[in-house]
């Protein structure tokens, strides 16, 4: 049986920390960490104090150092807003901007998590995984030393149309929604674009066609 | 020893209040004494001695705080009706999803109108190491940042001094 992290006592607390590095250990609390998720209903009094308390413990020991920022930001996307808010305040870098940026966008789109070049992107949340947008962030990204907005960059990466207030890529196992204003600039998660538009109504772009890879001799 | 050196000072609390929190108080509020001690001493050894007390009290955190005159208070956590003010559940460790319409009374509920205190936390039975614990658990009045292991120690000191034996644990 897997318990809550509400549930955890201290000696509990302990031993994750000791025994974390062991990877049976650490799927537990992962599945602990989501139960907690799910179940939350933030009070703003001694429930959100719990949360927060949870969300300091994780964070003291290291707890989301052993997992991909993206995994754990999916598994905000069914929380209350005011749950992903009290981690959002306790937890580190890249994961902070990435559960920020979730907070009242709404069921259709949420940042799922930040690519090699700190890039925080948008998706829906039937995406199973954002390795296919990392790869094509990657592959499109600028590189270099000019100043950018890296929303505006993934905007241009991935081809947005100006005339169009969504961009809408297939990446392979859904679809990946960008919002952008009528001159093409990415929108920071804007929540009223994205609720205008129900999900059934997206059309995906064809997929990007897959590039050879040169064989070594 | 001055009272703000042993347990801290008596400050608000560093985080928000329920508004339920600001006009109820648990029903099973209690003030450490001598005379009330052994209720506490008792509920502790309910869960020794049979396997009912295992099962009722085990799961049950007790809130404490530390008061600005040195006094202590204990309660179970409740749930109560926050429209009709009426009690409804104590609660098990874990549950953090309520109906709507109540509410969860935290330490700030075992305080009267001055919302200040100088410490508080949770006692609990840690079925890992199999020993009643005290820890500083609140965010509202445990986890402020003067606050130091030597703080809880001293709240231990003051259960132990009326015979109830506690392991600190400090959660920083």
């Amino acid at each position: 049986m897997v318990l809550t992290l509400a549930e955890y006592r201290p000696s509990d607390w302990k031993s994750l920390e000791r025994d974390i590095k062991d990877a049976g250990v650490r799927e537990r609390a992962f599945q602990s960490l989501k139960l907690t998720l799910d179940d939350a209903k933030p009070d703003g009094g001694a429930i959100s104090d719990e949360l927060d308390r949870i969300a300091r413990k994780l964070t003291r020991i290291r707890f989301w150092s052993w997992f991909p920022t993206i995994k754990v930001a999916g598994l905000f996307r069914l929380a209350e807003a005011e749950t992903t808010k009290i981690f959002a305040a306790r937890v580190p870098e890249p994961l902070a901007t990435a559960l920020k940026g979730g907070v009242g966008v709404g069921p259709l789109a949420m940042p799922i998590g930040v690519g090699d070049d700190e890039v925080v992107y948008v998706a829906d949340p039937m995406l199973q995984t954002g390795r296919d947008v990392r790869r094509s962030i990657r592959q499109n990204l600028f590189s270099g030393d000019e100043e950018y907005d890296p929303l505006a960059a993934l905007a241009k990466a991935v081809g947005y149309s100006p005339t169009s207030h969504y961009k809408v890529v297939s990446v392979g196992k859904g679809y990946s929604v960008l919002v952008v204003d009528e001159h093409g600039n990415a929108l920071p998660h804007h929540p009223v674009s994205l609720h205008g538009m129900p999900l059934q109504d997206i059309k995906p772009m064809p997929p990007r066609p897959v590039r050879e890879r040169t064989k070594s001799k | 020893m001055e009272l703000d050196e042993l347990y801290g000072p008596c400050r608000p609390a560093g985080a928000a209040i329920h508004e339920a929190e600001l006009r109820l108080q648990p029903l099973s509020l209690t003030t450490l004494s001598e005379k009330t001690a052994h209720i506490l001493h008792e509920l502790l050894a309910f869960r020794d001695r049979n396997k009912l007390g295992r099962s009722a009290v085990q799961a049950m955190p007790i809130l404490w705080i530390v008061l600005r005159d040195g006094g202590t208070r204990f309660a179970v956590e409740e749930v109560w009706d926050v429209q009709t003010g009426q009690f409804i559940h104590s609660l098990p460790k874990g549950r953090l999803g309520l109906p709507d319409g109540r509410a969860k009374l935290g330490h700030p509920a075992l305080l009267d109108d001055d919302k200040a205190a100088r410490m508080g936390g949770e006692i609990l039975f840690d079925t890992g190491v199999a020993t009643w614990v005290i820890t500083n658990s609140s965010g509202r009045y445990g986890r402020r940042e003067w606050q130091t292991p030597a703080h809880l120690e001293a709240v231990a000191g003051i259960f132990r001094n009326l015979g109830i034996y506690l392991e600190p644990v400090f959660d920083d």
